[in-house]
């Protein structure tokens, strides 16, 4: 406890160089450790006000960024991110976001974590249109091992969701898997429009 | 014959249809794509009889983006949008495509029921067909042959863009 408070000093301090210094001392502390899980202040949070508070003290600054290198935001932290970061701006096709970073360094840091999360929310009804966004924002990296893209895409594909389905379609264009072309032929897509698109990505598949 | 003002949009957004009826006007498709600023929204001119008019739209939409990905791209026609009161004021795209900025077209005086009505006429051009989808692979195509003819600098396009163009062996290294 002794440590939180530390910390709480730190930054309720008006003088940055000191409040940072406070900060630097708890952190080599071995009790820090623990009594940072029952700091409330999300981790991110902390970091920016830390690099706002450590301005021109460059040293201290590289030792403190190099500190959270290492620790990884609890999941939970990730989700919200994500979802605060589409609800200001929509996911759009060939414009960056900001979402991609997040869930980029959450496969990063929990990447078991996002596996599962993935998977439940693409198989959730309810939440179908947040899914496909998330899909389409992991079309623009390169997830995981090709045997989890494949079930990705063959649980998208099985969604009611248009959305989710046109998500899906979408990963098997950027991924280029050849398993998926595969997953993508064997897919009897209802909805015309899709289905015009599905066979335009094979086409663009099979001609390399 | 009538003109026609081309618009990229997200056309899953238009058709998910979530919790709403067939003949209904989407909330996520107008968040998404009719975002305006300055009451105003882009537009492109174009003939779509004609693919190489829908391709020059592509091709300046794409040559402004960050990624290259599909594209949306619906059409309405001028006639339709000037009787919604809506003004048609022509003004040049930013673009690295020089040859084409002047196809450029700003709806403007967008107040809520002109954007109410301007929604319904682009949810049934997505239900319709006054919509076409780009692939990835055609988009890229279009870019990179727009390169290769000097229509747009390699180096005014993003990075990741140019990256890709390169990759797919379409332009030398």
């Amino acid at each position: 406890m002794a440590a939180e408070h530390k910390l709480e000093t730190a930054f309720a301090s008006v003088i940055p160089e000191e409040g940072l210094a406070a900060f630097l001392s708890v952190t080599v502390s071995d009790a820090f450790a623990d009594s940072w899980r029952l700091f409330t202040l999300p981790e991110r949070a902390l970091y920016d006000r830390l690099t706002q508070a450590s301005k021109g003290v460059e040293k201290l600054t590289l030792r403190a960024r190099a500190w959270f290198a290492d620790r990884p935001l609890p999941f939970d932290s990730y989700v919200r991110h994500i979802h605060e970061s589409i609800q200001q701006e929509p996911v759009l096709d060939g414009t960056n976001h900001a979402g991609q970073s997040i869930l980029s360094e959450a496969f990063k840091r929990e990447s078991a974590v996002a596996d599962r999360w993935i998977l439940a929310l693409i198989r959730d009804p309810s939440q179908a249109s947040f899914a496909a966004d998330i899909l389409r924002l992991l079309c623009r990296f390169r997830p995981r091992s090709a045997d989890w893209r494949r079930t990705i895409v063959e649980t998208a594909l099985q969604s009611p969701s248009i959305e989710m389905r046109d998500a899906a379609i979408q990963a098997v264009e950027s991924w280029a898997d050849r398993e998926l072309v595969c997953v993508l032929r064997g897919h009897d897509e209802p909805d015309r429009f899709l289905s015009d698109y599905a066979a335009q990505v094979l086409r663009d598949l099979d001609e390399g | 014959m009538s003109q026609f003002l081309a618009r990229g949009v997200s056309a899953a957004k238009w058709k998910g249809r979530i919790n709403i009826q067939r003949h209904e006007v989407p909330a996520d498709g107008v968040g998404a794509d009719l975002r305006s600023s300055n009451n105003a929204l882009s537009f492109w001119l174009c003939d779509p009889t004609e693919q190489r008019s829908l391709e020059d739209v592509v091709l300046v939409l794409a040559s402004t983006r960050d990624q290259v990905q599909r594209i949306d791209l619906i059409w309405l026609s001028a006639d339709e949008v000037a009787g919604m009161s809506i003004g048609l004021e022509r003004t040049l795209g930013a673009t690295p495509v020089s040859s084409l900025n002047h196809k450029h077209i700003d709806l403007t005086g967008i107040d809520l029921s002109r954007l109410f009505r301007l929604a319904g006429s682009v949810a049934e051009a997505v239900e319709g067909n006054r919509i076409r989808r780009f692939t990835e692979k055609q988009v890229l195509e279009i870019l990179a042959n727009a390169v290769q003819q000097d229509l747009v600098l390699a180096k005014s396009l993003k990075p990741s863009v140019i990256e890709k163009i390169q990759r797919g062996s379409i332009l030398p290294a």
